[in-house]
């Protein structure tokens, strides 16, 4: 953990862990205050997340207020003795301006020197520290061990509040907020400068570059975001050439990973002016399919198998990634369409989750894991309903209008704009023609993916095993392909 | 819920419980002498294998394994074993959120249909 500067640093707490913090830190203009938290580690491929789980909030006499303030050895002693393994200590004390903050002299005696070796000591993990702003921003950093008794600080790239919103706080030198140009400007016109700063710094992960996760991808190029992370094991095939953005017919001749054909269109239509994209050309049920996901501040889910949704579902909370999905069911008898509709919604803490709003059953996931939903046999003596629903009848309009609503989630989540977004899961009905709403649906209270939030579970137990052994086929034959070439490394550029 | 979970549920229930192990994610929980209860089986006893799930949250294996054969082979979804010829894949879905007592509840529906 004390490794790698070149690995980015980031802190991650729910809303309620917010809230608790500000009430406890605000004592009016002149009056600083702190306690400690406990954190623990979500580890991606290029970002360790330090995830607050809860707070230990100081008794009576153990810290001093004079304007600043100040923690007592007893508190540092009985905070350390509170920490179970796997977690660190985090000091976390309130500035009275605005915006991100930088350290006083004071502020680095405490944390460096005052506590960075006694909570390696103890943890084996560096102290984290924040300072809240006056205007609900975070700023946050970490003391890394670079040699005995010496210790570096490493500032946090972001800092994200993770509820029905996802705030974001971005260093302002790590994450400088861009200027946008001109092929900006009707965007920026309906929704103003500031959340276009938000929008188009956040890493957003698309997991299934098909029909909708190529479109999401066209969709947030043009509106210029700049950090994304491209998922997905599978190749152009014929099929996919009518309803797959970006893909020409040489494509599906020379089956070109569909992460290329991704990265080709985003990089032909994007309106940022500095692009960072990551092709991982894996499964999200390999580990690097997985570790390259916890990176993202966003992750749009657009795969349709249970398995891998499940993945995401538990991700969403654990380690406090919102997770953008859709669906899409058509009906149709013999040759005769009969019906269609289609679901958007987002889950993650403080929104209810895949299960709790039937938009995923863990039977299917158990289905999916055992190969079933593969079995020619199994699946042809299913009711009709439950096979059309496995059969992924799809086209490209269909595909469109989710992808736009899952980027209004997107827009909504970022931005905390209900008005763009909607208010909850929404369910579209293509006769007669309406979308349903489920406003504010929340997990079942014994939701047990909603009892993994900021936990930071291992999920690697939930991988594919036969994809970390076989390099490439998966035990059902499907292709799960290496990257292009004989390299394992990720591309990025 | 947890294997865990589940385990102690059934040592709670009386049952004779063993963990095995078999290699990396190819963990069984074993319930020797498992007594049933109804159905045309009724009086006799099997030994029952539920896959170890490694998934978080848990997600329900979607078979039992029994020993000896409850069925003929090839019929009633019941299949091969990974667990050895003694054994029998029984194909059943879990199909509520699973829990300790819906497993036990869940093994004897499936020993009830036979």
């Amino acid at each position: 953990m004390e490794a790698a500067r070149s690995v980015e640093f980031s802190v991650a707490m729910t809303t309620p862990i917010d809230a608790d913090l500000r009430r406890h830190l605000d004592k009016g203009a002149r009056q600083e205050d702190l306690t400690f938290a406990v954190w623990r580690p979500s580890s991606g491929r290029r970002r360790t997340t330090a995830v607050l789980c809860r707070l230990l909030l100081p008794h009576e006499n153990e810290r001093v207020l004079r304007g600043n303030v100040a923690f007592t050895a007893d508190y540092v002693q009985r905070a350390l003795g509170e920490l179970q393994p796997g977690e660190g200590l985090a000091l976390i004390h309130s500035h009275l301006g605005p915006g991100w903050q930088d350290m006083s002299g004071d502020d680095v005696v405490a944390e460096r020197d005052r506590l960075a070796g006694a909570a390696f000591g103890r943890t084996g993990l560096p102290v984290v520290g924040l300072t809240s702003g006056t205007d609900g921003s975070w700023s946050a950093r970490r003391w890394i061990r670079v040699a005995p008794r010496q210790y570096e600080r490493d500032d946090a790239a972001t800092v994200r509040v993770v509820g029905s919103r996802l705030r974001l706080t971005f260093h302002p030198k790590l994450h400088p907020a861009p200027l946008s140009g001109a092929n900006q400007v009707a965007t920026v016109s309906v929704w103003g400068d500031v959340n276009q700063a938000d929008l188009v710094r956040a890493r957003v992960a698309i997991v299934g570059l098909g029909s909708v996760g190529s479109l999401v991808a066209e969709g947030l190029a043009r509106m210029g975001a700049s950090d994304l992370v491209f998922i997905d094991h599978d190749r152009i095939e014929e099929r996919n050439l009518d309803r797959t953005a970006g893909a020409r017919a040489h494509d599906a001749v020379i089956k070109r990973l569909k992460v290329k054909v991704a990265d080709r269109n985003f990089r032909t239509v994007a309106t940022a002016s500095s692009l960072t994209v990551l092709q991982v050309p894996y499964s999200l049920l390999t580990e690097t399919g997985l570790k390259a996901a916890l990176d993202a501040d966003v992750i749009f889910s657009c795969v349709d198998r249970p398995w891998p949704r499940h993945v995401l579902n538990a991700m969403a909370y654990n380690d406090l990634i919102p997770v953008i999905d859709g669906g899409i069911y058509a009906l149709v008898d013999g040759d005769a369409f009969v019906h269609a509709n289609w679901r958007i919604h987002t889950v993650g803490p403080g929104r209810g989750c895949l299960t709790c709003i039937n938009a995923l059953n863990r039977d299917d996931v158990s289905l999916d894991i055992s190969g079933k939903l593969d079995d020619p046999d199994y699946i042809k003596n299913l009711p009709k309903e439950k096979r059309e629903l496995l059969s992924r009848r799809n086209v490209f309009p269909f595909s469109m209008a989710v992808a736009a609503h899952e980027i209004l989630h997107f827009v909504g989540c970022i931005c905390g704009l209900e008005r763009v977004a909607g208010v909850g899961p929404q369910t579209y009905h293509c006769y007669p023609g309406e979308m349903h709403v489920n406003a504010n649906r929340l997990c079942d209270p014994d939701c047990a993916y909603d009892a993994l939030t900021a936990r930071c579970a291992d999920l690697s137990g939930n991988l594919d095993p036969t994809l970390a052994t076989n390099h490439g086929r998966s035990r059902r034959g499907r292709s799960h392909p290496r990257p292009a070439g004989s390299s394992d490394s990720l591309r990025q550029a | 819920m947890t294997n865990e979970d589940l385990v102690s549920h059934l040592v709670g229930l009386g049952h004779t419980v063993e963990t095995l192990d078999r290699g990396p994610q190819d963990r069984w929980i074993l319930l020797r002498e498992y007594s049933i209860s109804t159905g045309s089986l009724a009086g006799q006893s099997r030994d029952v294998a539920i896959q170890w799930s490694p998934q978080i949250p848990y997600v329900a294996p979607s078979a039992i394994h029994v020993r000896p054969h409850v069925v003929a082979m090839g019929t009633r979804n019941a299949q091969q074993s990974v667990l050895g010829t003694q054994w029998q894949y029984l194909s059943r879905v879990l199909r509520c959120p699973p829990t300790p007592q819906a497993w036990v509840v869940h093994i004897n529906t499936i020993f009830s249909e036979f």
